[in-house]
């Protein structure tokens, strides 16, 4: 019999897809999906729901595309978007094989940010989905925050009183020697981002000042808002006001991308996605290159999702400002996820008196397994003056007010120099900060977990950061960051100078040995049998 | 904002088996339990015989978000006004005590004053001394 194109082409294709399905049992038999606990009574019918949200965390593909180099936004992003292409074509068409797909599985959105899916399931939908090939982890979509019934200024309030003048933060930070002898670096022409409860952007001091806004819970572009107030004031300790009345703001020529995210772990992740390319065209220099992130996630069995999507941030060239944490009051190692990540610019918080504050998270870190130096250093978090939703301005304290500082930081730093990378601001900011020493002795080198290397210096960092650049450009050779800095710190400027390392791919691949950091165990499909 | 919450004066067993078991504890269930426990911060007139009774934590939480009343019933022969707080999820990293309030109609009974207690989440108990123009409030236990 004469065999057609389409013949051809069907046994080609059956036969891959045997090949495929060989694969995938050798792969199942290796490692089984795992589980998110909270999902088990679901798929055991044991609850009243008919259906719910998870996410589907996909291994990587068998023909995975080569890994692109490190902050080249253009490659990074055609990689992510290429390997989310193949990994799904794999995992829906088995779905599809087995009757699944739109019927059990109704996937709602992909993330190319961690190679995920979102899908609504059903009991059998989720037993489905569990044995499907090329699947690694599935995670209840958990709620991150509920929607404020009650929240929000009083009208009465009024502008502070306390507003004129200097605030205490900003010569903590040395932000008054940069007004002073700096004037021209106020962040002009540097894009940073934020994602959190949204931000007013009607709000006197912040008009003009929100590039883009992105409603993750939509999907779409939208006029910003805020749900609570918790972001307007966040924007407004990164961006607000100005450098002659309205003294709130760290870099308050920088423009930002904001989101509004913080509703469920979709959303975040669709929000950090949504960062790393605003406009959808990856042609334009739209990205943030520095985002604040006053949140944490803490619950789910491990946090790898965001740990992917903090680690293709880092890759595109963007530096993930995260707060510690607000559990020092709990002690030692109380560092909250998902802050512990080696890319994270950790910050912790101090006082007016310039102490760390009691309820700043302490380090060290855990991720997956070992230790990390977290925090990283301090910025200003108690009692911090900034907008609030309806043109008025409040007081708040976190560490949620203290990362915003950071990421005003690194806008001025890119605007002295727009060509360092993340770690390279990283490393600026760790090198220059104001060394502290608690008397317990815990110090390991330079870093100690309360701290870490010390209070964020902007003036010192913007100095070393103006002298690199001078440098650089002027082809002299510099040895040690040390001749420039009155901290006795040391940074080896060949970092600064050399090309970015190459990208290991399995950074942005799931792990299933992310046991040991504190949430609760995996479990497996074997989980669904009653007992 | 003042937000007015229709009180569950019928079928209240029924209403409260509904909200225990099908709308709490739900597979996506979010709603958060604390040993912070809560204090009547503030009490004022509003408009056409309401009160406002602002709650709030007596303690700082570590992840802060403004609560909402989940359940409130009044027994009008105890003049008792039972209120339970509802704490959703909070990713937010700012420590503060949470905030709340309760905005009620007054009965008939009790617009021209009067005495009322208020137990907050079972555990709480205080006097609330309605006067013309004046309002006390006291923790009885």
């Amino acid at each position: 019999m004469k065999m057609t194109l389409r013949n051809r082409s069907w046994r080609k294709l059956r036969l891959g897809a045997a090949l495929v399905l060989t694969l995938s049992i050798n792969l199942q038999a290796q490692a089984a999906v795992m589980i998110d606990p909270d999902l088990v009574p679901f798929g055991r019918g044991e609850t009243d729901a008919e259906s719910v949200f998870v996410i589907a965390a996909m291994s990587a593909p068998a023909n995975e595309p080569p890994a692109p180099t490190r902050y080249d936004q253009l490659a990074v992003l055609a990689f992510l978007r290429a390997r989310l292409y193949e990994s799904w074509n794999n995992v829906a068409g088995h779905l599809y094989q087995t009757g699944h797909l739109e019927q059990t599985v109704r996937p709602v959105a992909a993330h190319w940010i961690n190679n995920t899916f979102t899908a609504e399931v059903t009991p059998d939908g989720l037993r489905a989905l569990a044995r499907t090939p090329g699947i690694a982890k599935i995670y209840f979509n958990r709620d991150v925050l509920e929607e404020p019934t009650i929240n929000g200024p009083n009208p009465d309030d009024g502008p502070d009183p306390e507003l004129v003048g200097m605030p205490y933060d900003f010569p903590e930070m040395g932000l008054d020697l940069v007004m002073k002898e700096m004037p021209q670096i106020t962040g002009k022409g540097v894009v940073v981002g934020a994602i959190d409860t949204g931000v007013d952007g009607h709000h006197p001091a912040l008009q003009g000042k929100i590039l883009t806004f992105f409603d993750a819970r939509t999907g779409q572009i939208t006029e910003p808002y805020d749900r609570d107030d918790h972001g307007t004031h966040t924007a407004g300790t990164i961006v607000g006001g100005d450098r002659s009345r309205t003294l709130i703001g760290v870099a308050p020529e920088a423009k930002l991308v904001a989101s509004a995210a913080l509703s469920s772990y979709d959303h975040m992740l669709r929000a950090m996605e949504f960062m790393l390319d605003p406009d959808s065209d990856p042609n334009t220099a739209d990205m943030p290159r520095a985002i604040n992130n006053s949140w944490n996630c803490e619950g789910a069995p491990d946090v790898e999702l965001f740990y992917k999507a903090i680690s293709a941030w880092e890759a595109a060239g963007i530096l993930p400002v995260f707060s510690a944490g607000n559990s020092g009051r709990r002690g030692m190692g109380t560092i909250t996820k998902p802050h512990e990540h080696p890319f994270v610019l950790a910050v912790g918080a101090t006082g007016p008196d310039g102490r760390i504050a009691d309820f700043s998270s302490r380090g060290p870190g855990r991720f997956r397994g070992q230790n990390t130096q977290k925090p990283d250093l301090t910025a200003p978090g108690v009692d911090i003056e900034s907008t609030m939703p309806g043109g008025t301005f409040g007081k708040m304290s976190g560490t949620s007010m203290a990362a915003p500082h950071i990421t005003g930081a690194a806008a001025l730093l890119l605007q002295v120099d727009p060509a360092l990378t993340p770690i390279q601001l990283k490393e600026l900011m760790m090198a220059t900060a104001t060394p502290m020493s608690e008397e317990d002795g815990r110090d390991e080198g330079n870093w100690n977990p309360h701290y870490g290397v010390g209070k964020t210096n902007i003036y010192r960092a913007l100095q070393a950061a103006g002298e690199i650049r001078r440098r650089r450009l002027s082809g002299s050779v510099i040895d040690l960051m040390a001749t420039i800095l009155t901290s006795p710190r040391e940074i080896v400027v060949s970092k600064f100078l050399a090309k970015p390392p190459k990208l290991d791919i399995a950074e942005l691949a799931y792990s299933t040995d992310t046991q040991g950091d504190g949430g609760p165990d995996w479990a497996t499909s074997a989980d669904f049998e009653k007992p | 904002m003042h937000k007015k919450v229709r009180p569950w004066r019928m079928h209240s067993a029924c209403a409260y088996f509904f909200l225990v078991t099908c709308l709490i504890p739900s597979m996506a269930s979010t709603a958060q339990t604390t040993s912070t426990s809560q204090t009547i911060s503030g009490v004022s007139f509003g408009d056409q015989g309401s009160i406002r009774i602002d709650l709030e934590d007596t303690a700082e939480v570590e992840n802060a978000c403004d609560f909402s009343i989940g359940q409130f019933e009044y027994f009008s022969r105890l003049q008792l006004l039972a209120i339970k707080t509802y704490f959703g999820p909070c990713a937010v990293d700012r420590i503060a005590k949470r905030k709340g309030h309760l905005g009620w109609t007054l009965p008939a009974e009790l617009r021209g004053g009067g005495v009322i207690y208020a137990l907050i989440n079972d555990k709480d108990l205080f006097e609330i001394s309605l006067k013309e123009n004046k309002i006390t409030t006291r923790l009885v236990q």
